[in-house]
């Protein structure tokens, strides 16, 4: 019997034999590092010899949930697919709400490890205990939406979950995502690509047998307390009238909007794609993901012109930021076109948004030719040639889809020279949307992320762009950037969305009424360290370094021409003494990696045990 | 007195914590496919969320239909009610009900609301007042 809150069983596929198999979830590490993010590191850590090329058959892809998934609590409709990225060759952990989460837990496991590469494409069913694998030859090319409709269609049930990559995926593109429930995505880090180079085109999952948990009644009535009081909160109001479109003011306010690829923080046209644009012209109802009550989602929809009919669930604020600002483009209609052709073509908007952006820049100032672009009259806010950029990228179309197909990193790779001082990226993944020039900690935040330039596993602009905090000091930087990360790791572990606002000793008593045991505050502190340190581990036995850990030339060498942020630049010197700072909070060593003594202290002995450095 | 539940499906966003929360009284679960309120989101089109349960009407077909006669009526709530012990799952209400308001569970037993004995948890926890039980007397 299974331990509350788990199924105790975890789905083994093995795509070159064209097997699958179920074997326990090995519990003690389910209790040492929770789900989610703790837990799939922890498999990976095993699962995957150093050195891994990424899109080889040796690269395992794992989709994971937690204790939380399939229950009534509180904004915890997510799962995670976990891999080795293509993109940064690092660890790579990309979350996705909907309705999957609790449909896999409902269909009977915890997590799914697949292994391998099929001869031919095929899709993944997952259906309350068992598992398939079918012949995905008729579906492979089809978009992301396409996809959906036909699985369902052919399995006979429309209540079946889909998550599925798009041609880019197929096309092995490292900014491809994975899409799921047709518009939430597992954006950034290219697991579209493992996917499509397993030639697994999808999996569909299905599960009615229901999550029990060890105090129901009580659940239960917690759970009415918080939505209740979730309500009546107005921190959640931003969630509720407009979701996360709302930064694109505060952004731009804040001087922290990218703009025309990151050559400033504010744009002269936001008023045509903030969200009160958003509102009046696409749109439609609010969406929440299962199990929320804030529904930031927001389904739109082009009323006319030349995209009319085009609809999606967002954009979202980074889709607006990397999409709109970043590319110069003000017309609300055409971001959402952009946005439904990366989701469905399946491409991450963030990636999408900066490659575009980047080659933009690039065209207007000479370093790409009309002979480069096909044509393509590629300047800042010419929609004309943006909208036709998803497809471009996706089927890497041309000279410059040749060029961008993988992203504004690999594309700076291939050009050379100084073509990097265009793109603003760490470890290859491009940078979300709050420029550092206006919060220092971002800077930290993304080139300490364990995937690459992430805004989520610490959010300091937070507190430094739109709170109270000076945004340029270094002082209290590092301890706030990692005390965020030490507690988003065992968020993302239980895994919560980021928008519920709860402190360690929240998710302890959401984790004991679950659960039936006796966590507490300090325990969850302890494992949020642990499995902060476990993909530090994981990244430094693949050899990265503090050397890794970059501050783009924009931010360090361009100030803002304009804005709250005119004349900023980050100062390296200022950025090395937080790094400083930062290593010493951790106890790692000078490059920045675990010590020994750190990962036993936190009970990883035998990951220090595996360590060479 | 008489009561039913309605709904208003323009109102909803699609948490499906009604349904959580119905099978959660019912089963001691969380599991929406032994729910009495059913919410399918219908996306791109036409976009929006389907809605169904009993609605408790006044022609009440499936409690003709019923060969084991396994409905009853409590007086309390002046509603029908279904005894899972006669209850052979073979789908008769199912057919008949021009609403859509009953259906099968995974175990083959139908499925149709009873108001949680006057306090639906539906209403409780929606946080968009998609439901609403109405009283006639």
């Amino acid at each position: 019997m299974a331990v509350s809150g788990y199924n105790g069983k975890v789905l083994r596929v093995d795509l070159g034999k064209g097997t699958t198999s179920v074997e326990p979830l090995k519990e003690e590490w389910a209790e040492k590092f929770i789900g989610g993010k703790g837990l799939g590191a922890r498999y990976l850590w095993d699962e995957l010899k150093p050195g891994t090329d990424p899109l080889s058959p040796d690269n395992v892809l794992m989709v994971w949930t937690g204790p939380l998934g399939g229950t009534m609590i509180p904004l915890s409709g997510r799962y995670v697919i976990i891999t080795k990225s293509p993109a940064t060759d690092t660890f790579l952990d990309s979350y996705v709400g909907g309705h999957v989460a609790h449909e896999l837990k409902w269909s009977g496991f915890d997590g799914v490890i697949i292994n391998g590469k099929s001869d031919k494409p095929v899709y993944l069913s997952i259906k309350d205990g068992k598992a398939e694998l079918r012949d995905a030859s008729k579906i492979w090319g089809k978009d992301i939406g396409e996809t959906q409709k036909i699985i369902r269609e052919e399995l006979g049930d429309d209540k079946t979950r889909v998550i599925s990559i798009g041609p880019a995926g197929e096309n092995m593109s490292k900014i491809a995502c994975i899409g799921s429930d047709l518009y939430r995505q597992a954006g950034r880090g290219g697991g579209g690509a493992v996917m499509g180079s397993k030639n697994l085109k999808a999996i569909a999952v299905r599960g009615t047998l229901g999550m029990k948990v060890d105090n129901i009644e009580k659940l239960v009535e917690q759970c009415k307390k918080y939505y209740q009081d979730a309500l009546k909160n107005p921190d959640n109001d931003w969630a509720i009238t407009d979701g996360t479109p709302l930064l694109i003011d505060a952004s731009n306010d804040a001087g922290i909007l990218p703009t025309n690829n990151f050559q400033s923080g504010v744009f002269d046209k936001k008023d045509g794609m903030n969200s009160e644009a958003l509102k009046a012209k696409v749109g439609e109802r609010r969406k929440a993901c299962l199990a929320c009550v804030l529904a930031c989602g927001t389904f739109s929809k082009v009323r006319d012109g030349p995209f009319k009919g085009a609809a999606v669930e967002g954009p979202e604020y980074e889709t607006l930021g990397l999409c709109g600002s970043n590319c110069g483009i003000d017309d609300i209609n055409a971001i959402v076109k952009f946005n439904i052709d990366c989701d469905f073509l399946g491409i991450d908007t963030i990636s999408a948004g900066a490659t575009v952006g980047m080659a933009m820049e690039m065209y207007e100032k000479g370093l790409l030719t009309k002979e480069d672009t096909d044509g393509l009259e590629l300047k800042f806010g010419n929609v004309d040639a943006y909208v036709k950029m998803p497809k471009i990228m996706a089927y890497r179309k041309g000279k410059l889809g040749e060029l961008l197909g993988d992203g504004a990193s690999a594309a700076a790779k291939k050009l050379g020279g100084d073509a990097f001082n265009y793109v603003v990226q760490v470890k290859g993944l491009e940078y979300p949307a709050y420029d550092p020039r206006g919060t220092i900690g971002m800077a930290i935040a993304y080139a300490t992320s364990d995937r690459g330039a992430c805004h989520q596993r610490a959010w300091p602009a937070a507190s430094e762009a739109y709170g109270d905090l000076d945004p340029w000091t270094t002082e209290g930087k590092a301890e706030l950037v990692a005390g965020e990360q030490r507690d988003r790791a065992i968020k993302y572990s239980m895994i919560y969305c980021d928008f519920l606002g709860i402190g360690l000793d929240g998710m302890a008593e959401h984790y004991n009424a679950v659960t039936g045991k006796n966590a507490t505050q300090e325990t969850f502190e302890q494992i949020g360290k642990r499995v902060w340190n476990l993909t530090r581990a994981f990244n430094a036995r693949e050899g990265f370094t503090s050397k890794d850990d970059t501050l783009p030339y924009k931010i360090a060498n361009n100030p803002m021409p304009d804005g709250k942020t005119k004349g900023k630049v980050i100062p390296q010197a200022d950025f090395d003494k937080i790094m400083k700072e930062y290593y010493a909070w951790w106890n790692w060593d000078d490059q920045g990696r675990p010590t020994k003594e750190a990962l036993k202290a936190l009970q990883l002995d035998d990951i220090a045990a595996q360590l060479s450095y | 007195m008489k009561m039913a539940l309605k709904s208003d499906p323009s109102k909803c966003i699609g948490c499906m914590l009604c349904t959580l929360a119905c099978s959660a009284k019912h089963l001691k679960t969380f599991n929406p496919e032994f729910s009495r309120t059913g919410v399918v989101d219908r996306y791109p089109e036409p976009g929006d969320y389907y809605i169904r349960h009993c609605i408790q009407c006044e022609e009440h077909p499936c409690v003709e239909s019923c060969p084991e006669e396994a409905f009853y009526e409590d007086e309390k709530l002046g509603i029908w009610m279904i005894d899972w012990e006669l209850c052979t799952g073979c789908g008769s209400c199912v057919e008949v009900c021009p609403y859509d308001g009953c259906w099968l569970s995974p175990d083959d037993k139908s499925l149709k609301c009873d108001l949680c004995g006057g306090d639906p948890e539906c209403v409780q926890v929606c946080p968009k007042g998609v439901y609403e039980l109405v009283k006639e007397d």
